[in-house]
């Protein structure tokens, strides 16, 4: 598609000035685009194979300047990039075993919480009984303040 | 014609580990000028780098420019292959031709770039001048220089594999089995994807034309 600048047209400048459109069979742009006749196969393999002019003339030059300023060039190498790519793994592994350890640590951490106090000294036998089967069950460690040994109450109370 | 059974013997400046590619029996591959460039920048000459970058900067330029339509990032997206090139050399391994190896370079920079952007098809044009080898009538050439905007646009709107193919073959005139082998395609399936460009190519400019 070609767009070709002319003249404006007297008739044109009028519907501008005036605001007027313009009336004609064509449209604006159908008068003003110039069409390509139609386009043979053999023109299409002739832009295919063509190829561009001219390269600039230091494109070598400028190619081989980029290839040596490169500050990452030296990371080009084999073993270069082998340390990197292991230091990298390594740094990630340390990072990874360390986050683990501090989950792990945080996870049994003591948390100190004082949920009931109670004397045993005047509890009931069910009452021991029914403590010392929650205790038994609990999964957390709890700290009795001050306790009679539980299975000496139980064998008191039995005999 | 020196042929090179094992493709790198004593130009291979380091063992590389033995694996399932290296048990494969080698293919004999003509030592041409170019693979003796490509041993010489693996050993370190920098004139043989250049002499590789003179040779085939106007085809990489041509491919990316047909590719893009943009001679800038064409010329940057070569630059980028021979940097690769470079890096690759200590690596290079003589298992096809060298217009293989470095097409394969280009195609992948090209999707690379396609990727980065993800660009939508620019309709600007960046004016370049064109030689049209085949004539040299000036009629002929004022006629193909008039099309040419058109013909970029239509390039453009093909699919990346279709236009690559075509490139490769009409522009570069490489093989079928080469351009399998840079596009990791069966040959018919390449032979599809050029008569598909082709049919489209025509359509789409009858279309914007």
């Amino acid at each position: 598609m070609k767009h070709r600048k002319r003249s404006i047209t007297d008739e044109e400048l009028d519907a501008l000035l005036s605001g007027k459109p313009i009336t004609s069979t064509d449209t604006f742009v159908e008068r003003t685009l110039i069409k390509v006749s139609p386009i043979h196969e053999q023109e299409i393999e002739q832009l295919l194979t063509s190829q561009l002019a001219e390269i600039n003339p230091d494109f070598t030059e400028r190619t081989l300047a980029r290839i040596e300023s490169q500050p990452a060039m030296r990371f080009g190498f084999p073993a270069m990039r082998w340390l990197i790519k292991s230091g990298m793994a390594a740094a990630i592994l340390l990072i990874g075993i360390f986050s683990y350890t501090s989950w792990q640590n945080h996870g049994a951490s003591v948390i100190t919480t004082q949920v009931a106090e109670a004397n045993l000294a005047e509890m009931d036998l069910e009452e021991l009984l029914y403590l010392e089967e929650t205790l038994s069950s609990a999964k957390v460690l709890i700290e009795l303040e001050k306790t009679v040994p539980l299975y000496y109450l139980i064998a008191d109370a039995d005999s | 014609m020196e042929y090179c059974a094992s493709p790198l013997s004593s130009w291979q400046p380091q063992s590389r580990p033995l694996g399932k590619w290296e048990m494969s029996e080698p293919i004999p591959i003509p030592i041409d000028e170019d693979i003796r460039l490509m041993f010489e920048v693996a050993a370190g000459d920098k004139n043989a780098l250049r002499q590789i970058i003179d040779k085939w900067k106007k085809p990489l330029i041509n491919f990316f420019y047909r590719s893009l339509g943009s001679y800038t990032e064409s010329e940057d997206l070569a630059q980028l292959v021979f940097i690769k090139l470079y890096r690759a050399a200590e690596r290079y391994e003589a298992r096809a031709k060298f217009s293989t190896f470095l097409f394969h370079i280009a195609r992948r920079v090209l999707l690379n770039e396609f990727r980065r952007k993800t660009r939508k098809p620019v309709e600007y044009i960046d004016p370049q001048e064109f030689h049209y080898e085949q004539s040299e009538d000036p009629e002929i050439k004022r006629r193909l220089k008039e099309i040419e905007e058109l013909f970029q646009l239509a390039i453009r709107k093909l699919p990346e594999k279709h236009r690559s193919a075509l490139l490769l073959y009409k522009q570069q005139q490489l093989s079928y089995q080469e351009i399998a082998e840079i596009m990791k395609a069966s040959e018919n399936a390449v032979k599809t994807w050029i008569h598909r460009a082709r049919t489209q190519l025509k359509t789409e400019m009858e279309v914007l034309q």
